[in-house]
């Protein structure tokens, strides 16, 4: 297993997201999906690590609380690690599944940060968070299966 | 202690990244600043920067691959329209092979040897679909008998040679005849003119197809007209006086009362019987 694709494919994935993505509303978090990928594949400390990176700097970036994006993604990383064990990794059908788990679980834990730490710029609206559910369901197979050439893993 | 570390990172570092998340949040939230944030966000910028600008070079080509690729597309277009043109001249050219025209378009085409160009110069002056003169005479190597066309088709004959001028004969003069045949039935017979801008095409067997639309064309068994030289289109179809054959009313193809300017060929050979 090779890791140092993994930590260049999630530079260049919030790099991609912010400069390219972002500005042309297009509704995929790339920066999650190589997380979920860390946490499914590699494991939950991956998963979480890079996720706290990848938040951390989005929050960072885009302003608001920096620490909100980063709990979130540490979450939805753990959350594809903690699944991991009890599923077929090389399964596309999965890896969909995966996909929307780190969605829904980046929503989740944010809209219970945002509550705790009454940050209302988080949560946009929920037709916005199904665009991402969709996009990022779609797009999972795709990308792990990139990811994975790429680390060794797949 | 450190493999206990290192066997339980699986919740070491997710419980780690969550503490400073939640710390992180707690200091924003009561309105502090967090350490070093500013110089990370602006090292963050760096990257972000370097990807906006090439994906914006990216976008201002963009637009001359997508010309190229319609350029492609429009030249696959017309190529496709270039071999159905092709196609569809090959298809006309065996049709005029078949129907006899092939002879008067080669004509057009090459001006065989011994063709003069002649204006016409003068008309009759009670009937203008009888006869014409032409500015062209013996001294520019016009002959009596020669064949007068025009680009839709058979014109007359040169009746008449002078020095510097000669009479041509329309198709449509009660002295001028053409033995003729219809291209789609085959009928033949005699074309005669009328006097008026019409023929009348005799002596057609009866038991011919004969329709009303055909075109006929030189059939050259007169000896006096090349074959295959367009001549008019059947307007009616009657039978002859007597009832032996059938006779029709023949329009010339050629406008002769706006025709200003006629080619002379050589007439046909003489074949000896």
């Amino acid at each position: 297993m090779r890791r140092w694709p993994l930590l260049v494919a999630a530079a260049a994935a919030f790099a991609l997201e912010t400069a390219v993505l972002r500005r042309w509303s297009v509704p995929l978090d790339l920066t999650l999906l190589v997380t979920a990928f860390a946490g499914f594949l590699m494991g939950p400390e991956w998963g979480a690590g890079l996720g706290f990176a990848g938040g951390l700097g989005w929050g960072l970036f885009s302003g608001g609380l920096a620490g909100l994006p980063a709990g979130a993604a540490t979450v939805a990383g753990w959350c594809c690690g903690v699944v991991s064990p009890r599923f077929y990794r090389e399964s596309p059908v999965m890896h969909v599944g995966v996909g929307a788990l780190a969605t829904i679980a980046f929503e989740a834990s944010g809209l219970l940060f945002a509550w705790l730490f009454a940050d209302a710029g988080f949560h946009s609206s929920w037709r916005v968070f199904g665009a991402h559910l969709l996009a990022n369901s779609a797009a999972a197979p795709a990308v792990f299966l990139a990811l994975g050439r790429a680390t060794d893993t797949l | 202690m450190l493999e206990a570390l290192l066997r339980h990172r699986g919740r070491i570092v997710p419980a780690v990244c969550l503490a400073v998340s939640l710390l992180l949040m707690t200091v924003e939230a009561r309105g502090a600043s967090v350490p070093l944030a500013g110089l990370l966000a602006e090292a963050l910028k760096v990257p972000v920067s370097a990807v906006r600008a090439a994906t914006g070079f990216l976008g201002r080509l963009a637009p001359y691959l997508s010309s190229k690729r319609e350029l492609a597309a429009r030249v696959r277009e017309l190529e496709r329209a270039n071999r159905a043109l092709l196609a569809r001249v090959t298809a006309l050219q065996a049709a005029l092979d078949d129907a006899g025209l092939a002879a008067f378009v080669r004509f057009m085409q090459e001006e065989p040897e011994g063709t003069l160009w002649a204006e016409l110069v003068g008309r009759d002056p009670v009937d203008r679909y009888r006869s014409a003169v032409l500015g062209s005479g013996a001294l520019q190597g016009v002959e009596e008998g020669m064949i007068a066309v025009a680009p839709e088709g058979l014109v007359g004959r040169v009746v008449e040679v002078y020095p510097r001028s000669a009479v041509l004969l329309f198709v449509t003069d009660e002295g001028c005849s053409a033995a003729v045949r219809a291209l789609e039935s085959g009928a033949e017979g005699l074309l005669r003119g009328t006097g008026a801008n019409s023929c009348l095409l005799t002596f057609v067997d009866p038991l011919s197809d004969l329709r009303e639309g055909e075109v006929l064309v030189t059939s050259g068994l007169d000896g006096v007209f090349p074959k295959g030289l367009q001549v008019g289109r059947v307007v009616s179809v009657r039978a002859a006086r007597g009832g032996l054959f059938l006779e029709a009313v023949v329009t010339p193809v050629v406008d002769l009362s706006r025709l200003e300017r006629v080619a002379l060929l050589p007439p046909p050979p003489r074949v000896e019987p």
